[in-house]
């Protein structure tokens, strides 16, 4: 018994150690390389983010090859997201030849030079914004940086222009938030409070026994 | 007969004590020092918990954000330079540690695998901590940056639960051991008076009494030789029933000169640390993402950590592999091993660690200091958009960081000559020393190299 209590608070102290950090590393793990992926007019199109999605700042990237599975390059192409609000609209699947209006945005706003700008901020929560985004260095792959400021469900679109007309995809992205923070936080707190607890039962058992001496 | 002896009065700038002035020497035996600094210290950083875990998302509206990280972690390495390892006494971490530690705490014996390889754990967790701010974007994060926070309260939390004094603060903290490097450069000192610890048998300063407990991180004024792990928290000066203690005013990196005992890890901490401020920068420049993209082609793959994890490698490799060379090159001359240059000479570059690191941060403090007012004034309702964070222009940075360099070029230099000097007969003074002072030019035009690009922003 004496040599298990000798041993607890090692063992205690190390699972600590190594729950707090499994939690943290699941919390902010990136590279989802498998993106979401649909076919338009025979391209096929993923859509993927550099790291897991998440609230805040996303890098994006958009992969087109052809029927022939020939990567697209220069394409103009521009992307949407809206957040999946109740009541919203489904988007069809795999709708094609249209012309992409530029309706009412919210919850989305684009990275500018690396780094958000007071301006930015300024619109985060109704700029109507589409966003022309960049060739990556890899053949067919577009890439630019968004900042998604709500946690939930996006509606998608990403609409592409090759030989004269305009196609879209539509994809559905999950966007962890509050639920998976408040998880996070809810462990520390458990975590704490059984080292606190376990502290203050040892702390006594060891009191008594020195009382019975 | 102790008690007769009393520390000799020199003037202060002369190392003189500085408890010979009335309200120094009151503020130290007040009951409420360190207390009056440190528990405002907890609130702010109970503010800033609150608003990294709960606050705004973006790291530009994130209070909680520009206090830690354009702030705090700027303001701390001058803080070693002038107070030494002040800090710590007043960290909330180490306020954590010891309200548990009063309520709940065991006080139980350090473990022995902490007290034999706790400073190779603190070299691993930096490096570790390091990497994952930038494969997870710490610092960009404020809930990430939280969850940095909560990770070192468990850590403190456990260790007052079960351990005595502040063994996390001493043995695991990253910070910690940052700290105890840059201490030593730092312009104050506390130290028992020879004469008077001589005839001591109380040792009241390492055990307590009534009026303050013992040192909390386990040091014995009476035979301490360097401040590497002396918070200043006056526990000894209450203590000693002798009024042995002093506190002292000294050159910048002094005691770097005259290391009694080297450390393999802490002059490889040292080497570390110097890759860890090139990667800071590196990967701040607007040339990184070029960089990173020939990265990726050539190493075929986009995955950051995996590409990052290289260039991290390699910083930290460039200056560890130097310092190694150079070692062994002044092993010709002064017939010593290539670990014991090493261990020796490591402490030499801690001066232009501590530059690197505070030019580096005075980017981050200067040109986003503003921050800091705009994101409190946003907690309070008032947003300001539009207005410049930055507080004094680009060209002054710049002149600043050069600066910074190139005091931290002469104080290695002059540190390298010292160790030559107190390790060497005449004749191999010079031998020893000029292959240090190249390293040390190599190691400043790097650093100046790497100031003179654009760097990113923070916020």
């Amino acid at each position: 018994m004496r040599r298990f209590l000798h041993l607890f608070p090692a063992l205690l102290f190390t699972l600590a150690a190594l729950f707090s950090f499994p939690v943290t590393v699941l919390a902010g793990e990136g590279d989802d390389v498998h993106g979401l992926e649909v076919d338009v007019n025979g391209y096929h199109v993923v859509l993927s983010s550099h790291d897991e999605w998440q609230r805040g700042k996303n890098v994006i990237v958009v992969t087109i090859t052809d029927s022939m599975g020939m990567p697209v390059e220069q394409a103009d192409v521009e992307i949407m997201f809206a957040p999946v609000t109740k009541g919203h609209a489904e988007p069809e699947e795999d709708s094609h030849d249209v012309e992409p209006g530029h309706g009412s945005m919210t919850g989305m706003e684009p990275e500018e030079d690396g780094h958000d700008t007071p301006e930015a901020s300024e619109h985060e929560e109704e700029t109507p914004t589409m966003l022309a985004i960049q060739e990556g260095h890899e053949p067919g792959t577009y890439e630019a940086e968004v900042r998604l400021v709500n946690s939930g469900e996006y509606d998608v679109q990403v609409f592409f222009h090759v030989t004269g007309e305009m196609l879209q995809a539509d994809f559905k992205v999950n966007v962890p938030g509050a639920g998976a923070q408040t998880l996070v936080l809810w462990s520390f707190l458990l975590v704490n409070t059984l080292v606190i607890t376990s502290a203050g039962v040892m702390r006594k058992q060891s009191q008594n026994v020195k009382g019975m001496n | 007969m102790a008690a007769e002896l009393k520390p000799s009065y020199r003037n202060i700038l002369s190392g003189g004590n500085l408890l010979q002035i009335k309200a120094i020497d009151r503020l130290m035996r007040s009951k409420w020092f360190p207390g009056i600094i440190q528990w405002p210290t907890l609130l702010l950083f109970m503010l800033i918990m609150f608003q990294l875990l709960l606050g705004p998302d973006s790291a530009h509206d994130n209070l909680g954000t520009a206090l830690t990280w354009v702030l705090w972690w700027p303001l701390i390495p001058i803080l070693f330079l002038f107070l030494g390892r002040f800090w710590c006494a007043i960290c909330p971490f180490a306020t954590i540690n010891d309200l548990v530690q009063k309520f709940v705490g065991n006080n139980r014996p350090v473990p022995r695998f902490l007290k034999k390889y706790g400073i190779w754990i603190i070299d691993a967790l930096f490096i570790f901590i390091t990497w994952s701010d930038h494969v997870w974007g710490v610092v960009e994060n404020p809930f990430g940056s939280g969850i940095l926070m909560l990770m070192l309260t468990t850590g403190v939390i456990a260790s007052g639960s079960f351990f005595e004094r502040r063994t996390f603060c001493r043995y695991v903290c990253f910070l910690g051991g940052l700290s105890g490097n840059y201490a030593r450069t730092g312009m104050l000192a506390l130290r028992g008076t020879p004469e008077i610890c001589a005839t001591c048998t109380a040792a009241s300063c390492f055990k307590g009494t009534d009026k303050a407990p013992g040192c909390p991180l386990f040091e014995f004024p009476k035979t301490m030789s360097s401040s590497a792990n002396c918070v200043i928290c006056a526990a000894c000066i209450k203590n000693c029933p002798n009024d042995s203690i002093q506190l002292t005013v000294r050159p910048p990196t002094r005691e770097l000169w005259f290391i009694r005992k080297p450390r393999m890890e802490e002059a490889f901490l040292s080497a570390v640390i110097m890759g860890i401020v090139f990667v800071q920068n590196v990967t701040m420049l607007e040339v990184w993402g070029a960089m990173l993209k020939w990265l990726e082609k050539a190493v075929g793959t986009t995955n950051y950590a995996i590409t990052f994890s290289i260039t991290f490698a390699i910083a930290i490799l460039i200056p560890v592999t130097l310092l190694g060379i150079t070692s062994w090159i002044a092993g010709k001359f002064n017939k010593s091993s290539l670990l014991e240059n090493f261990t020796r000479f490591g402490y030499a570059i801690i001066a232009l660690d501590v530059a690197g690191h505070i030019a580096h941060n005075l980017f981050h403090l200067l040109a986003e200091g503003k921050s800091i007012f705009y994101t409190a004034l946003a907690l309070l309702g008032q947003e300001v958009h539009g207005a410049s964070p930055a507080v004094v222009g680009m060209e002054t940075i710049q002149f600043l960081q050069y600066g910074l360099i190139a005091l931290g070029f002469v104080a290695s230099l002059y540190t390298a000559y010292r160790i030559a000097r107190s390790h060497q007969t005449t004749g191999a003074v010079w031998g020893t020393f000029a292959p240090y002072a190249a390293l040390i030019v190599v190691l400043t035009v790097m650093n100046i190299y790497l100031f003179m690009l654009p760097m990113a922003m923070r916020m």
